[in-house]
């Protein structure tokens, strides 16, 4: 009796564990094919049919479609260039170079999956955004409005910044990623 | 002693076999994953527009500064065409399976004289069209064999400003998605 109540237990606690891992790999992923550069990251081959088991059960669990592996290459952050989770109390400068892309375009996604109300900003392309000298670029977040480029951030909420390429030559397929410059997440004023 | 260490050791073998499953899995069973989401807008062998508000509410994590177009392919009958006269702007026909995400995708660079012509087909299907190609007429269409009798086909295309989204819009809204008979 006391060897069957220790096989059930055991299997119920495995269950358990091993769904609770799953739970955390899709609130975590685990860094398993992917390429960082400050505080960006991005997922190889994730538009395409070799993209890893984990990184399909993030983007199913987001309900994402990937870009596909001829349309460019996108990369997100989830902190700033501290390392310091982004978060709508506080505001942020996006500064830097962009990398070579024919287009490319910055956007603020809620961490809860939420949409944001209708015609709220939550994004900049390249066309719209101005530029300074040498093509660098200035992109300020907050949730108070802000001169030149602004995107309005959700107040209080935790949000991922997703920067897409397209037109690129730049592939997820190779670890050139480390290499690239990619623009500063710079932390201000908190609330 | 071997007690217990049996019982850690039997723990961590199904805790890694559940996580190890359950992660294969879930794009399989996630009920709202973007294979679900984009399917809700599709219709068979037909492609559909989806708008910028319904891209915002139901793709959320979608880039905002995309126009869309949406068909669902159904390979019973025969193979499905898909033809789009890009525009200005980077466009790209991608393929979905459920649950394994894409499996193919073709930009407007792949373009034939200013139209991308892409034919999904079954296998089966696919040797009966190339058993009726010949040396004269050099092949101009992509074709892309699909495991399964049926998908999404997805037309994104990038919308630069605001101001060109109408014209991008009705762009894709010329686009077919249309089911052919393999002429025997």
């Amino acid at each position: 009796m006391k060897t069957v109540l220790r096989v059930v237990l055991t299997l119920l606690a495995g269950i358990a564990l091993g769904l609770g891992l799953t739970a955390l790999a899709i609130t975590s992923p685990p860094h398993l094919g992917t390429v960082n550069s400050g505080p960006w990251q991005a997922r190889m081959r994730l538009g395409t049919p070799e993209a890893d088991p984990y990184a399909r059960a993030v983007l199913a669990m987001r309900g994402e479609i990937p870009m596909g592996a001829v349309e460019g290459l996108s990369v997100t952050a989830g902190t700033d260039s501290s390392g310091r989770a982004l978060t709508g109390q506080c505001s942020y400068r996006v500064s830097g170079q962009m990398p070579a892309a024919n287009h490319w375009t910055l956007t603020v996604h809620r961490r809860s999956g939420g949409a944001a109300p209708p015609g709220l900003r939550t994004s900049y392309t390249s066309s719209e955004a101005l530029h300074g000298e040498n093509a660098q670029i200035s992109l300020m977040l907050s949730a108070e409005p802000q001169a030149g480029n602004w995107i309005p951030l959700p107040a209080g909420e935790e949000f991922d910044l997703a920067l897409r390429l397209y037109e690129t030559q730049i592939s997820t397929s190779a670890p050139v990623l480390d290499r690239l410059a990619l623009p500063l997440i710079t932390r201000g004023d908190c609330r | 002693m071997i007690g217990p260490v049996l019982t850690a050791v039997a723990l961590l073998l199904i805790a890694g076999a559940v996580h190890v499953a359950s992660i294969l899995m879930l794009p399989w069973f996630a009920p709202d994953d973007g294979f679900h989401r984009l399917n809700a807008h599709a219709q068979d062998n037909r492609l559909t527009l989806v708008g910028a508000a319904d891209l915002r509410v139901s793709m959320p994590n979608s880039d905002p500064n995309v126009a869309i177009a949406v068909c669902r392919y159904v390979l019973d009958k025969g193979p499905v065409r898909v033809r789009l006269a890009p525009g200005q702007t980077p466009t790209a026909i991608v393929v979905l399976r459920r649950g394994a995400g894409v499996f193919h995708s073709v930009s407007d660079r792949a373009a034939s004289q200013g139209i991308l012509d892409v034919v999904i087909a079954t296998a089966e299907q696919m040797e009966d069209i190339t058993d009726q190609d010949s040396d004269d007429d050099p092949v101009q269409e992509i074709r892309i064999t699909s495991p399964d009798e049926t998908g999404l086909v997805l037309i994104r295309a990038l919308v630069p400003l605001p101001s060109q989204r109408a014209d991008i819009e009705a762009g894709l809204r010329t686009a077919t998605c249309d089911a052919e008979v393999i002429e025997q």
